[in-house]
């Protein structure tokens, strides 16, 4: 989850960082270190809102709130579900950094799949 | 309400984004909407608790197995939201289910203990090297004990908190929660700002507050509040703004304040307990506070918290300084889920 992350962080250029304990987990949508509350004010939330809509549609529920909230992985949870994360993950950084036609990334692919 | 600064270049396509998805999100889910409606004239709001609006619009639940939850439409989602942090066994375990089935096939309520919560209490005493402990309902309820036992057993009035952090929703840590740079004050001495409506400001000002990850303020601003201060309660991994962890040697420095200030010290593991290890974080950091504060994934999916402490500060539990009461604390119901 957190490599996945990183990665698809890294690749895309989007400004944010992994920050995860244990079970738990987040995306933070600055790209320099969060050591406070005043710090956290500063981040832009529209990214982690935008992100949180994109995995919903896409099949993944993250909390609401997410620039304060966390990822939680229980004991159930599988390589499958971390992919899908993943590939949710990637189709908001590239809609957010698209290619050169400008095309908006399709939403909701892997909500397809379930289907 | 948060406020933030806008001003990335990403902004533009990020409303976009938003726009489409949030069109997208409605239109999945009517009969979430129409639950909405419908709840909206008997529930306050239309939800069970505030925490539970969000924009576009509310998500309605159905169920829940392994990793996996459904929304009222038939969505099926991977659960990272775990109920706010809650369902680390995931739902529908098979363990709890026969707990909890077992439990409430034998009666439900009693008001009087059962072995679970013997059970429950010796693994939380070796799990975070505390060895009294007790129950309550909820993590508002495990904070308010904490702050009660240090005002008890100090006999001061002022506790310090900080700022940003949330521990539930009693009057004395609604303070500099979730409010705005324009209500923090000076960065060294941040203000006790109230943080909902209906808790005088006489108590609030009771509420000391200083920034996270910073000990030397925190320790001047102890010095101005000294012969009132009770003692300080922390997240010690800060969970209601995303995740920020201890800066290296933060936690023992807590420590070793308050130990040389006279000051009780309680951790709000909430969040952390359980979560970040089996011990939260006073066993991964290895720094033991006077008092620790459990709650969410405590129960398995039941609602339960708890307060455990040291002998000498649940010592004031026992000779009945402090009435740690409760119809519903250690219900039957509830230490089966723990006890999994």
């Amino acid at each position: 989850m957190v490599e996945g992350s990183q990665s698809v962080v890294r690749e895309s250029g989007l400004p944010a960082h992994v920050v995860a304990l244990g079970a738990k987990g987040c995306l933070v949508f600055s790209p320099s270190e969060v050591r406070n509350y005043r710090d956290h004010l500063a981040v832009d939330d529209r990214y982690s809102h935008c992100h949180w809509l994109i995995q919903h549609n896409g099949g993944v529920f993250l909390p609401p709130w997410g620039k304060a909230e966390q990822w939680l992985l229980s004991v159930q949870h599988s390589e499958e579900d971390v992919e899908r994360f993943l590939e949710n993950l990637a189709v908001f950084a590239k809609a957010l950094r698209p290619q050169p036609t400008g095309a908006l990334a399709t939403p909701g692919r892997a909500a397809e799949k379930m289907k | 309400m948060l406020e933030t600064t806008h001003h990335t270049d990403d902004g533009p396509r990020l409303d976009d984004l938003i726009d489409r998805d949030e069109r997208l999100f409605v239109e999945r889910q009517p009969a979430s909407a129409a639950l909405a409606r419908r709840a909206a004239r008997s529930l306050a709001g239309g939800v069970t608790s505030s925490w539970q609006i969000h924009r576009p619009q509310v998500v309605w639940g159905d169920r829940g197995k392994g990793s996996r939850i459904w929304d009222v439409d038939g969505n099926e989602y991977v659960d990272l939201h775990g109920g706010y942090g809650v369902m680390l066994v995931g739902h529908a375990h098979p363990a709890i289910v026969e707990a909890v089935s077992a439990r409430i096939a034998r009666g439900s309520h009693f008001a009087q203990p059962t072995e679970d919560a013997a059970a429950v209490s010796e693994e939380l005493a070796r799990r975070f090297g505390l060895p009294l402990w007790r129950f309550a309902n909820s993590g508002t309820e495990a904070t308010m004990d904490a702050v009660h036992l240090m005002r008890a057993i100090s006999g001061r009035r002022k506790i310090l908190k900080i700022e940003g952090a949330y521990h539930g929703h009693h009057d004395s840590v609604m303070v500099a929660v979730y409010n705005g740079l324009d209500e923090l004050g000076p960065p060294d001495r941040p203000a006790s700002e109230r943080s909902g409506a209906g808790i005088p400001r006489e108590i609030t000002d009771l509420t000391v507050v200083a920034p996270y990850n910073d000990l030397e303020t925190l320790e001047a601003i102890v010095t101005s509040h000294e012969d009132d201060l009770a003692g300080v309660i922390v997240e010690p991994v800060m969970m209601n703004a995303g995740i920020i962890p201890p800066a290296d040697g933060y936690l023992q420095g807590l420590r070793d304040v308050t130990r040389r200030r006279g000051l009780l010290l309680a951790f709000d593991e909430v969040k952390t307990g359980l979560t970040v290890s089996p011990g939260g974080a006073t066993q991964r950091y290895g720094v033991t506070p006077d008092i620790v504060c459990l709650g969410k994934a405590l129960g398995g999916g039941v609602a339960i918290s708890a307060v455990g402490g040291t002998e000498e500060v649940m010592g004031h539990i026992v000779d009945g300084t402090y009435d740690q009461v409760g119809t519903f604390n250690g219900n039957p119901l509830a230490v089966a889920g723990s006890g999994c």
